[in-house]
């Protein structure tokens, strides 16, 4: 601290600008874009806003620079500043006017998928723009396809381009009749935007307050010293990573599309002095199926890596800080991809990316990297009609996984994955009481946790019966493709997907991709999220701490005996120190256990895949919206 | 009627315990400190009560109403010195305290750890067993099962039991069994069951709520059980009354079997009596805004109704606002709804990496405290810079008791904060009240504006000891125009003993839509609850005269996953009945989240019933009248530093010494034993007949 601060204080002139006002102006920048949050979630018409948190609101400089943001995913660290950025080179100041109000959803400037509507404010002050007030939230549906996979985006829906949805103050009712046309659900998309409107306003309103109570110049100026002092903190953490270039290689399973065929992330990091490159050339083309995202969600990954190694608690989210970082990008990589690549499916691509990073580091950074996560939303979709009234019903759930193990402790058990954050679980009193489905289990997955001298988190087991017919969809990845270990850790256990029909033996799906498979009451589906990787060899682990594991049931005695080599006393826990002593030297020999987190089966048998020519249902106009209601970022 | 005598709140605080009794003839309020003892809380309560007798001259056999707050129950969460708990659920279930809602929290914090789990799994057991959501069983009890895992647990040496199985607030019968069989194998241990502590859907918050139950049974009911006794050796014959976290008081026999409805009972308290002492002032609408040691809190009251939630969450930190919180061990007892910050008294003043100043969120606390209490505390705080603003007495400190260090503290702020920002003294020690300002505005700001409403609509209560110091200029900042600062607003909590009521919550899930053939069986339901709460009442000597019953129900459109607390009139359910809180669940959704679904399904998801039992409100003695000037109170003056405005010569008053309608213009200051209240320029001041301070802006 001493250091840092004689660096600021002593050897560099000052600006101008009084440390107290800019930490006024830093509380008051939080709070407008609290207030922000607040308007939408109380205001917004769907539930994915309020209860998935899936949208962002912030304030930007005038050339479209975040000064701070309040995200609901960590994803969206960088997608507004882009649009706004795209906003004024579409534009230019000079054409923007009071009252203006721009929007867009052009996913290949928000790098995400079609649902994203983003509106912008110039906030004027004396005739002149000193920032942006935005709010980008998700919409549930934007009109396209409702039928599986797409492959390129004209089949998502409707694509806005940069246009003024009010021009000086007046709606540009075109814009809403196109936008009414477009979707299946005009009134609730009309109420989003409302929304949204007032979000982006009570933002301008507080932007504009605090340059009448403090002056413009010192706002200005506090900004520009917030940011400065961001890029400084962030400089000097880069700097105690050791300099070097550190790669790293991990795959997805397959895209949807070509079943079986892995998709390899492959990154390149570069530390010198206080600068980090993250390059990203090497990382697969952009792909058939819809899991491909735009540049900005390139940029997303790195930043979201970057701020998980350098400032994860301490620094508000602005672009000070990632002055300090540059990414290498080159276009049409399944991260930044191109028109008229397929998008629907954005978020779960990088979840992977960011944990390559983090892999990439390892060896410089020891202390602050973890091992590999299950890196998916392991999201299901039941669909059916309830027995008393014959109603139909769309039921969309998550579960949490195992995170992967650091150098000082175990890994997180059923969390949910890393793209996600304040998103919670359904309980089963109320699923059931609102769907003819009985959750049979929800419990840690025994073993699943990759072993090390600190063990992977758990993932965890979800059975679910059904009590009249329904229909059963998931699209699951990171299923061969398990969590990594690091150092000696062994990797943990991929995320599955399986049906156990009533008397027979319960049914695995390839790559965890089940289309619209019809279970019957009794019939029942079970989801698994994988566990992370270890950290450190497992025959390091401290033997009395595995007992304690195969005690509370997290281990097995086998998976204690095969992979920690500790040997008990026959017929208890009681570790037999002896014995484990002469198993672990005997395993260390033969180079045990081995961490094998891609299995060598490059393209699999495309096994009962009827995902992209199903039959064309005939449906209910009301089946069609629960249906389109029903995505949500990586769902 | 009962006799009058004495009304005795005793407050166990971290770092004192307050006492204030009411002389319920004379009116008169009466009032002190001793130091906590935190190892064995009891004694300082009562050291207190016998230093009321011995200084106070309190005639202990004549006391009515013995009333406590404590931190007990919540300091034995965030020690985890709970009781060895085991923890019986439905087979499947084991994992509910691991898992929790699989939330993370912190969004880029790779390090970031769940709470453990309250009761570990080993002590954890699978029964099988399963009722269905409309409560008919779909798997019998295995007794043998509850037995074997019962036995087992004993083996372990647990001390309590909690058992939870999956919908038992439907059907209790399962978890009623298992609790018949525990108690014949462990007739010691401390049993609590799901469907008695929590009956309402959610299984993780149900298990959890029960499981913090079961932890705190042990030690809670022992704690209270001696105290009964003590009290009883010391001739206090009143039932010993405890605060809950909702703001009303139970007797210690239910409290020690519900602890985990005590866990916030200080905080409840002194909103409590700031909505008291804001209707003594004829003012509905509040903010009460508590500034201590360690934190600033604030809540909401409408109406005269202090705002509650549902549960709350112990051990995550500080947290801004219950909607933004997270993390901690989840509690569902209906909870005064609070926002809280770093910002007290004590708050430290620091540079961070980038040479920013920053207050709080870490507290030097009163040990070893600021540094001009001279005892050893060499971090810079919030109150050193008030001392040195001249905002508050270097020598009429806790009324003169601690004497405080000015050069110290001079020396210290120079040397660590103005020095290193190049600035002055002064605009150092401005510069830390001004940051320690804009968090707490942030604050209640965001406990406003997230329920959709203006802080220029309410008016302010400040108390603690530091909440007169900084509430009017907060106010002002806040475009609000009145603060009612009340009597000894650093003991307020105490006081807040003694003009709670007795309160019974009852809430009870229904889930589902209703049908003009339920409504006969709900109206059964309500009398259930209705009839459990007479019961609990009466066995106190609580009259039926004075029990007031209020009926509500928790609704939600058929889609969402939570619930809006609708209002409902007494009487019979009839169809209009109904249709008019279905109308009145749709205008509160339109109110608070501004649209409303005229076409959707409405579901009523619990039935809510609070029963209380009221206290007559205590008579405060008044004071003799005074005059337009207050010159009677008037001692010299001193330059004081207020935030905004810069240094002011002002006059300064004795609290004690203000008569009713004493009137007095801003810049002023008034000094009290308990804590300084600052009248910034632009703002007068009127002390009313019993002693409230009513500050109101000019103009």
């Amino acid at each position: 601290m001493s250091e840092a601060l004689a660096y600021q204080v002593g050897t560099q002139p000052r600006r101008e600008v009084d440390p107290v006002t800019t930490e006024i102006v830093r509380n008051c920048l939080i709070a407008a874009t609290e207030e922000m949050k607040t308007i939408l979630m109380r205001t917004a018409y769907n539930m994915i806003i309020y209860e998935a948190l899936d949208f962002t609101v912030g304030l930007f400089d005038a050339e479209g620079n975040t000064l701070s943001i309040g995200i609901g995913l960590p994803m969206f660290i960088r997608g507004m500043s882009e649009t706004v950025k795209a906003k004024i080179r579409h534009y230019g100041l000079a054409r923007m006017k009071p009252g203006d109000i721009l929007l867009t959803n052009d996913a290949y400037i928000t790098g995400s998928h079609l649902n994203h509507m983003t509106f912008s404010v110039p906030i004027f002050h004396d005739g002149i723009v000193v920032g942006f007030s935005c709010c980008m939230a998700h919409w549930p549906d934007v009109g396209g396809t409702l039928h599986g996979l797409t492959t390129d985006i004209y089949a998502e829906g409707l694509q806005m381009p940069i246009v003024k949805a009010y021009r000086e103050g007046q709606p540009n009712e075109d814009v809403f009749d196109i936008i009414r046309m477009n979707v299946r659900l005009p009134d609730r998309a009309m109420g989003d935007l409302r929304a949204q409107i007032a979000a982006v306003r009570a933002g301008e309103r507080r932007f504009l307050e605090m340059i009448e109570k403090y002056g413009r110049d010192q706002v200005v100026g506090s900004l520009a010293a917030i940011m400065d002092q961001s890029e400084a903190i962030a400089r000097e953490r880069v700097r105690e990573i050791p300099d070097g270039v550190y790669e790293a290689e991990s795959f997805m399973d397959d895209d949807g599309v070509s079943i079986g065929k892995r998709i390899p992330i492959r990154v390149r990091v570069e530390v010198r002095g206080e600068r980090m490159t993250v390059d990203l050339s090497d990382v697969a083309a952009q792909v058939a199926g819809f899991y491909n995202s735009g540049y900005t969600a390139g940029l997303s990954c790195c930043q979201v890596a970057f701020k998980c190694l350098t400032s994860p608690l301490d620094l508000p989210i602005n672009d000070g800080q990632f002055r300090a970082i540059d990414v290498i990008l080159p276009p049409g990589k399944v991260v930044s991809a191109v028109r008229p690549s397929a998008m629907r499916m954005w978020m779960l691509f990088p979840m992977t990316v960011i944990d390559t990073i983090f892999k990439a580091l390892a060896p410089a950074i020891q202390n602050k990297v973890i091992a590999g996560h299950h890196a998916d939303l392991v999201v299901t979709r039941v669909s059916g009609r309830r027995p008393e009234d014959n109603s139909l019903f769309l039921f969309s759930g998550l579960i949490g996984g195992g995170w992967g193990a650091k150098h000082d402790s175990d890994g997180r058990c059923a969390t949910v994955a890393i793209n996600d954050g304040d998103t919670h679980n359904s309980p089963a009193e109320q699923i059931e009481a609102k769907f003819p489905l009985l959750v049979e289990r929800y419990a840690l997955r025994q073993d699943s946790g990759g072993a090390g001298e600190h063990r992977g988190g758990l993932g965890t087991e979800q059975i679910v019966q059904a009590r009249s017919q329904i229909r059963f969809h998931a699209q699951i990845d990171r299923v061969k493709c398990r969590p990594w270990g690091l150092f000696g850790g062994v990797a943990g256990f991929g995320n599955a997907v399986a049906i156990h029909r009533f008397g027979e033996k319960e049914q695995q799906f390839n790559n965890g991709k089940a289309f619209n498979i019809v279970l019957e009451a009794g019939d029942a589906y079970i989801k698994r999220s994988g566990g992370g990787g270890g950290f450190g060899s497992p025959l390091d682990r401290d033997a009395a701490v595995v007992a304690d594991d195969v005690i509370q049931g997290y281990v097995s005695k086998d998976a204690a005996e095969k992979n920690y080599g500790v040997a008990f006393l026959p017929g208890t826990t009681n570790v037999d120190p002896s014995a484990t002593a002469a198993r672990r030297a005997e395993m260390r020999a033969k180079g045990l256990p081995v961490d094998d987190p891609v299995p060598d089966e490059q393209a699999a048998k495309p096994h009962g895949h009827v995902h992209h020519h199903h039959e064309q249902e005939v449906m209910s106009d009301e089946e069609r919206l629960v249906i389109a209601m029903s995505g949500r970022c990586c769902s | 009627m009962q006799q009058e005598g004495f009304r005795v709140g005793v407050d166990i605080g971290g770092t004192f315990t307050d006492l204030v009794v009411l002389d319920e003839r004379a009116g008169e309020v009466r009032t002190l400190k001793v130091p906590s003892t935190p190892h064995d809380p009891s004694q300082a309560v009562l050291n207190a009560v016998r230093r009321a007798h011995s200084e106070l001259g309190i005639d202990l056999s004549r006391v009515t109403q013995f009333t406590h707050a404590t931190t007990v129950a919540c300091n034995t969460i965030l020690e985890a010195s709970g009781a060895r708990t085991g923890l019986l659920v439905t087979e499947g279930f084991r994992d509910l305290l691991q898992i929790q809602r699989h939330k993370r929290f912190r969004l880029f914090d790779l390090a970031y750890k769940k709470i453990p789990a309250l009761i570990p799994r080993h002590l954890t057991f699978g029964i099988p067993e399963r009722i269905d959501a409309a409560g008919g069983v779909v798997q019998p009890l295995d007794e043998a099962a509850v037995g074997a895992a019962v036995r087992a647990l004993a083996e372990d040496g647990i001390e309590a039991l909690a058992i939870c199985f999956l919908f038992s607030f439907r059907n209790p019968a399962h978890e009623q069994r298992a609790a018949e069989i525990a108690r014949a194998i462990l007739p010691d241990a401390f049993i609590t069951i799901s469907s008695d502590v929590l009956p309402q859907y959610r299984e993780y918050e149900r298990t959890s709520t029960t499981a913090v139950n079961g932890l705190l049974g042990p030690r809670i009911s022992r704690y209270l059980r001696n105290m009964n006794a003590s009290l009883e050796e010391n001739e206090i014959h009143a039932p010993l009354h405890l605060m809950q976290s909702n703001g009303g008081v139970l007797h210690w026999q239910d409290a020690g079997r519900m602890p985990c409805r005590i866990v916030e009972s200080g905080p409840a308290a002194g909103v409590i009596a700031a909505a008291h002492f804001g209707g003594i002032a004829g003012r509905k609408q509040l903010i009460a805004f508590d500034m201590g040691g360690t934190t600033a809190k604030a809540g909401l009251v409408e109406d005269g109704n202090v705002r509650q939630c549902d549960g709350q969450e112990v051990g995550a930190g500080i947290n801004i606002s219950r909607v933004l919180q997270g993390g901690g061990y989840y509690i569902g007892a209906p909870t005064v709804d609070l926002a809280e910050v770093g910002a007290g008294g004590g708050s430290i003043a620091w540079l961070d990496d980038g040479a920013m100043l920053k207050v709080g969120p870490r507290s030097a606390g009163a040990d070893p405290g600021p540094v001009a209490y001279g005892l050893g505390g060499e971090e810079v705080t919030v109150t050193d810079a008030n001392l040195l603003l001249g905002r508050i007495p270097a020598d009429h400190f806790l009324g003169g008791e601690m004497k405080l260090d000015v050069e110290h503290a001079r020396e210290t702020l120079a040397q660590k904060i103005a020095k290193p920002l190049r600035i002055s003294l002064d605009e150092a020690c401005a510069a830390i009240i001004e940051v320690a300002t804009a968090s707490m505005l942030k604050m209640l700001r965001i406990v406003t504006v997230e329920k959709g409403l203006d802080p220029a609509d309410f008016t302010l209560v400040a108390f603690g000891g530091n909440g007169p110091v900084f509430g009017i200029e907060l106010a002002d900042e806040l475009g609000m125009r009145e603060v009612v600062i009340p009597p000894a607003p650093g003991l307020l909590s105490a006081q807040g003993l003694l003009a709670a009521d007795l309160r019974y919550d009852f809430r009870q899930t229904y889930a589902g839509a209703v049908a003009s053939t339920d409504l006969a069986s709900i109206d059964e339901r309500f009398a259930t609850l209705e009839a459990q709460g007479r019961n609990a009442l009466g066995r106190y000597g609580i009259g039926q005269a004075s029990i007031a019953v209020t009926r509500s129900a928790d609704m939600r459109y058929r889609r969402q996953a939570y619930e809006l607390n609708v209002p409902l009139p007494l009487g019979p359910l009839t169809a209009e009945r109904y249709q008019a809180l279905v109308e009145n669940f749709h205008q509160t959704h339109e109110r608070l989240y501004g649209r409303r679904d005229a076409v959707g399904a409405v579901e009523l998801v619990n039935l809510c019933v609070t029963m209380t039992g009221n206290v007559r409100r205590p008579d405060y003695r008044e004071l003799p009248e005074g005059n337009a000037k207050a010159d009677h109170a008037r001692k010299s003056g001193r330059r004081v530093f207020f935030a905004n405005r810069g240094w002011f010569d002002c006059a300064c008053y004795e609290r004690s010494q203000l008569r009713a309608e004493d009137t007095l213009q801003g810049p002023a200051i008034i000094e009290a034993a308990d804590s300084t209240t600052l009248v910034p320029p632009d703002w007068s001041l009127r002390c009313d007949r019993i002693g409230n301070l009513f500050a109101t802006r000019k103009g």
